[in-house]
């Protein structure tokens, strides 16, 4: 468990019939950048506020560093770092005033990085917040969370309002300050540029359902699209077969792993194979997500428990 | 910390008050001081002459005009602490801090409680400091303790509108709801006049402790402000209550 900075066992969050978050079950490893990847009202902010106690599940665990979700929330609290998805602070207090108060609840917090931060986001330190713009007072969430300390950072859509700059010298000090220090970052998303370029692991959110859960670069390395001609082509997913769209006598594989094998074996069955392509994690998402839209729950849970090995 | 954000909050109409408060007993207590007897009638009982008459007059001033300043100042106080958490949308920022929920609510609350408390002793010290200037009596210990039975009332008045503003989740519902609540209660005196009943009003704990303060001979109300403690107490533990189990 040492090696987990967040577990979660069947998480689930339901408002009245709607389940938010649907059995979710999560493992992000430490000392990495862990892409928390959905749509909008996939279950990603649901799943942070669980995490971080803002809200109660209605069924499941949870823990973070290894402190009980709930049972330990103050301990969980002063190791993490949080920037909502809501970026609102106090908007008579300068982004000064705002590092003052903040300081005080953090042991690690560090005054150097915050100065360092200041300069390096460009951030109008003696400007009341509320007069910030939106990419500026995303620059004080990411200050403030930045300069604690914080063995785990929870990063909730944390591109905001940035400029193309603001993005690049957001991520350059994820890469930099965070990774090489050993921290961890979970940063949720739907950016998949931005997170594609930072992150270790990944884990796709639909609906509540997690789809897939795996190292970016075991997705970048094994998954292909394989796309085959032919008769009598196989229409069913199996442990390598992640997704199959068929469109008259064409097919679209989507396979994690062994997929010149995979091709190969359709050769033998008398298709032709058109094509063998690497995918991006856009790709990925895309085909994972629509397919979602169509498949039945348990089809999608089967996806995440065949590719969650791969972890 | 948080008790510097909460003062610096409320810190403009804790001011405002502060000069409101001495400024309205110097100014009741002078045109009091010019016509005296017309005073009086307010008072219920004997009326002796010296010191004993400027007395009732101060008390007087402090359980009518200043109690209900001071009143509408807690209403306000209260939404100017734990109200701006949910305007300025920062109860997620502020509940992802390393600090139990119970932290934020009584830091908040008493900070509120402090500038109340603020405010009674500069309108207790106002008014007899003015008197004393213009009538040259000394005046008892007693009135002192009239800071007591107003600092209990309105601090009671804040919590019922601090609970009633984590409840509704909106500064301004909650001042509305405890404007309504405060209006009740200035009725409530009327109808225990006319139906001869004593029903409990923090405006008559704060002129029954108003006028021990000047007559012997009238028991101290120690049950109804030790009542109103006790509420004043139970509201923000109501409104932590609330606050460990809301989903933000």
């Amino acid at each position: 468990m040492n090696d987990i900075a967040i577990w979660t066992e069947k998480l689930v969050k339901a408002y009245s019939q709607v389940k938010a978050v649907d059995e979710l079950s999560l493992n992000v490893p430490r000392g990495g950048i862990y892409g928390f990847l959905g749509r909008n009202g996939a279950g990603k902010t649901s799943t942070i506020k669980i995490l971080l106690g803002l809200t109660r599940p209605t069924a499941g665990q949870a823990t973070v560093l290894g402190f009980h979700v709930g049972r330990e929330q103050v301990a969980i609290l002063e190791r993490t770092a949080y920037v909502s998805e809501n970026k609102s602070l106090y908007g008579n207090l300068t982004a000064r005033e705002l590092v003052r108060f903040t300081r005080g609840f953090y042991p690690n917090w560090s005054d150097e990085a915050a100065a360092k931060y200041a300069r390096s986001f460009e951030i109008p330190m003696d400007r009341p917040f509320g007069k910030l713009s939106q990419g500026n007072r995303t620059k004080v969430f990411l200050l403030l969370a930045l300069a604690q300390g914080a063995d785990l950072l929870v990063l909730d859509e944390p591109a905001t309002g940035l400029d193309p700059v603001g993005v690049d010298e957001f991520l350059r000090v994820l890469a930099q300050d965070v990774v090489s220090e050993g921290r961890t970052a979970l940063i949720s998303s739907h950016q998949l540029s931005d997170v594609e370029q930072v992150a270790d692991h990944v884990g796709l959110i639909d609906h509540g359902r997690l789809l897939l859960e795996a190292r970016l670069d075991d997705i970048k390395s094994q998954f292909r699209f394989v796309t085959a001609a032919g008769n009598a082509l196989p229409q069913t997913k199996t442990a390598e077969v992640v997704s199959v769209t068929s469109d008259g006598t064409f097919c679209r594989y989507l396979v994690k792993q062994n997929a010149d094998a995979f091709a190969a074996e359709l050769r033998r069955q008398g298709a032709t194979v058109t094509d063998v392509s690497p995918l991006g994690l856009r790709e990925i998402f895309l085909e994972l997500v629509r397919k979602e839209e169509v498949c039945t729950s348990g089809n999608v849970g089967g996806i995440a428990a065949a590719v969650s090995h791969s972890i | 910390m948080y008790i510097w954000k909460c003062w610096r909050d409320s810190r403009s109409r804790f001011t405002l008050y502060l000069i409101v408060v001495p400024a309205t007993c110097v100014l009741f207590t002078i045109i009091a001081a010019a016509h005296g007897p017309f005073i009086t009638v307010w008072k219920r009982g004997p009326v002796s002459g010296g010191a004993q008459l400027w007395s009732q007059v101060a008390t007087a001033i402090l359980g009518g005009v200043v109690s209900l300043i001071i009143l509408l100042a807690a209403l306000t106080l209260a939404v100017a602490s734990i109200g701006e958490e949910y305007k300025e949308k920062t109860l997620d920022f502020l509940l992802t801090r390393p600090r139990r929920r119970r932290y934020w609510v009584w830091t908040c609350w008493s900070v509120g409680a402090g500038e109340i408390l603020g405010l009674v002793v500069a309108g207790v010290v106002g008014t007899f400091g003015a008197l004393c200037y213009e009538t040259g009596y000394v005046y008892s210990w007693r009135l002192l303790v009239t800071t007591l039975p107003l600092f209990a009332g309105a601090v009671a008045v804040y919590s019922l509108a601090y609970l009633l503003t984590v409840l509704a989740r909106n500064g301004e519902q909650g001042l509305s709801y405890g404007l309504g609540i405060l209006f009740i209660d200035l009725l409530l005196p009327l109808a225990g006049y006319y139906w001869h009943v004593h029903l409990p009003s923090v405006m008559s704990l704060m002129n029954g402790g108003c006028e021990w303060a000047t007559s012997p001979t009238l028991a101290f109300p120690l049950g109804e402000l030790v009542l109103y403690i006790v509420v004043a107490l139970a509201f923000p533990l109501a409104a932590q209550l609330v606050l460990e189990r809301a989903e933000v």
